[in-house]
């Protein structure tokens, strides 16, 4: 059942759902480039959840879920409809007053990792996750979807490209992203691919394409943002923001959804400075 | 149906539409541009150009099969409106989310005198009330960068908001080639006393010495939907629908993001819209 009314959001059974309690380093946010912000997931990242990993899969990709190593936990509402109704998120430190970006998203699809010049592998038994996807006139829905690149391990060194081939918000196969070409990156971090022109979602990812020099391993996910957060520290004292339901859109949950959050952090950090970043969400089922 | 309370907006239908660019634009500090043709997500428009000189043409909003770089408005039937926004940049910035209309063009530098339209298309349907033409803005957008002049002026002629014709901007200043870079938008004045703008009569042109010698544009018309502030870089904020207004869209809304940056660079701005619908 759908929540309809606020009686019934104010009413209805909620989860909290704790994104993060992790301690972030500053080698493990700090942009290689000073003019260079980067997103950053904390997937990899110890704490709460623990650190996850790759896919380690390369031919036909994982869908991950609540269940898998690195997701926060989501006690099945299975048969109910949950909706994300408040993100709160808070620092344990101030970061020189730079304010950090988050979005929070769920990890759909991925795949990896891919050596530096593996060249053009492609993918086959790609398995579906229509069924995390809100549908429009009973059909999942795959416009909204971006394709972002993500390394796996260690430090890029050395230039290396990426490009993906997928099949469009339609089912049209065939169509390939502008290429991502990245160096200096480190393990979490994460850049979105273009779409090609008149491309708003992606049904499936067909092929990787890595190309070109360098080093260090990185990988292909297809994510469903979820909703974005400002922290911004006030005075060099840490803050706390929270959103709420009239602010997060009441987007649509999964019971097996692979809820993630990525932030992109400021260039300018302190290496006495490692935040411990504690996020949670709330999940309103009905 | 309309959304009437907190309830139906609970209730409403909501599509959630990330708007990315991956690749920054060249920009001039402090003014609009549009980033319609930037590789991200939407991919990019495949030209900036709206194809038409002769009537203009209403853009509308992504579908399979266009290459026009606007977002997919999924609803089909009912009220949209555009309930909240979540938005940043990697540079500090204003955001702007528009409606196009309506566009012309691309004409060239050198169309000079009077481009007069005719059998223009109606936007009627995509105004409140479908009469409501108040609030509406023309705007100037380069599609190809002008080249070598200092002394290009353009005006438009249109039909305001009550249906009088014959009213007009009045001549901009005189351009140089340097302020017409690609994805500029420069907004024309509308007349003393008008307030909107039903239909777009003629373009008018001069290219005075020192000449231009390459350049094309469009004439918009547009309707404002949202708008936000990036205070520095990497930061952003959340609208939610106290702050948006909740305005009306349609479901063949042509949705553009625009930036105003504080600097020469678009930086890579990530907005994340609802559409709620009933």
């Amino acid at each position: 059942m759908s929540i309809s009314t606020l009686a019934q959001l104010r009413s209805c059974q909620r989860q909290r759902v704790t994104l993060s309690n992790k301690t972030v380093t500053s080698n493990q946010l700090e942009a290689p480039a000073a003019a260079t912000l980067r997103w950053h997931s904390l997937w990899f990242i110890g704490g709460v959840p623990s650190a996850g990993s790759s896919p380690n899969n390369t031919t036909t990709g994982v869908v991950p879920t609540n269940a898998t190593t690195g997701a926060p936990s989501i006690s099945s509402f299975s048969g109910q409809t949950g909706y994300v109704t408040r993100v709160d998120i808070t620092a344990s430190d101030n970061e020189g007053n730079a304010p950090w970006r988050f979005f929070l998203c769920d990890l759909l699809f991925w795949t990896g990792p891919y050596a530096a010049s593996a060249g053009l592998t492609t993918l086959s038994s790609q398995p579906s996750y229509s069924s995390r996807l809100p549908t429009v006139g009973g059909n999942p829905d795959y416009t909204g979807l971006s394709i972002w690149q993500y390394i796996d391990s260690g430090t890029i060194s050395g230039t290396k490209t990426l490009t993906v081939g997928y099949t469009d918000q339609d089912g049209n196969p065939g169509h390939s992203t502008g290429s991502v070409t990245f160096a200096g990156l480190r393990i979490g971090h994460m850049t979105q691919f273009p779409l090609a022109a008149g491309d708003v979602g992606v049904q499936k990812i067909e092929s990787v394409n890595a190309t070109a020099g360098g080093s260090g391993n990185s990988g292909v996910m297809v994510i469903r943002k979820i909703g974005h957060a400002l922290y911004m520290p006030e005075n060099s004292v840490p803050q706390r923001i929270t959103r709420h339901w009239d602010e997060s859109s009441l987007t649509q949950v999964f019971s097996d959804s692979c809820l993630m959050l990525v932030l992109q952090g400021n260039n300018v950090l302190s290496n006495a400075q490692n935040p411990t970043m504690l996020a949670t969400c709330d999940i309103s089922i009905r | 149906m309309a959304i009437n309370g907190i309830d139906d907006y609970i209730a409403a239908v909501k599509q959630i539409v990330p708007h990315a660019r991956t690749t920054t634009r060249t920009t001039v500090a402090n003014v609009w541009f549009t980033l319609l043709d930037i590789a991200g997500n939407p991919g990019a428009a495949s030209a900036l150009a709206a194809g038409n000189t002769a009537n203009g043409v209403v853009p509308v909003a992504g579908i399979t099969g266009t290459v026009n770089g606007r977002p997919f408005i999924n609803f089909t039937s009912g009220l949209g409106y555009l309930a909240t926004v979540d938005f940043g940049s990697t540079v500090a910035c204003r955001l702007r989310i528009v409606d196009v209309l309506f566009a012309v063009g691309a004409f060239a530098y050198n169309n000079t005198g009077t481009n007069s339209l005719s059998s223009q298309p109606s936007y009627s349907s995509r105004i409140p009330s479908g009469t409501d033409y108040t609030g509406l803005e023309i705007w100037l957008q380069v599609t190809t960068a002008f080249v070598t002049g200092n002394n290009w002026t353009v005006s438009v002629t249109y039909t305001d908001q009550d249906g009088n014709t014959g009213h007009t901007t009045g001549a901009t200043s005189a351009l140089a080639a340097a302020s017409l870079t690609i994805g500029k938008l420069l907004q024309l004045p509308l007349a003393a006393g008008d307030t909107g703008v039903k239909k777009i009569e003629a373009v008018v042109v001069t290219n005075g010495a020192t000449a231009m010698t390459a350049g094309n544009f469009n004439i918009l018309v547009v309707r404002p939907l949202w708008e936000g502030r990036c205070n520095a870089a990497n930061t952003g904020d959340t609208h939610g629908i106290g702050e948006t207004g909740m305005p009306q869209l349609w479901a063949t809304s042509a949705l553009e993001l625009w930036v105003n940056a504080d600097s020469t660079s678009s930086g890579l701005p990530e907005v994340t819209f609802e559409i709620a619908s009933k």
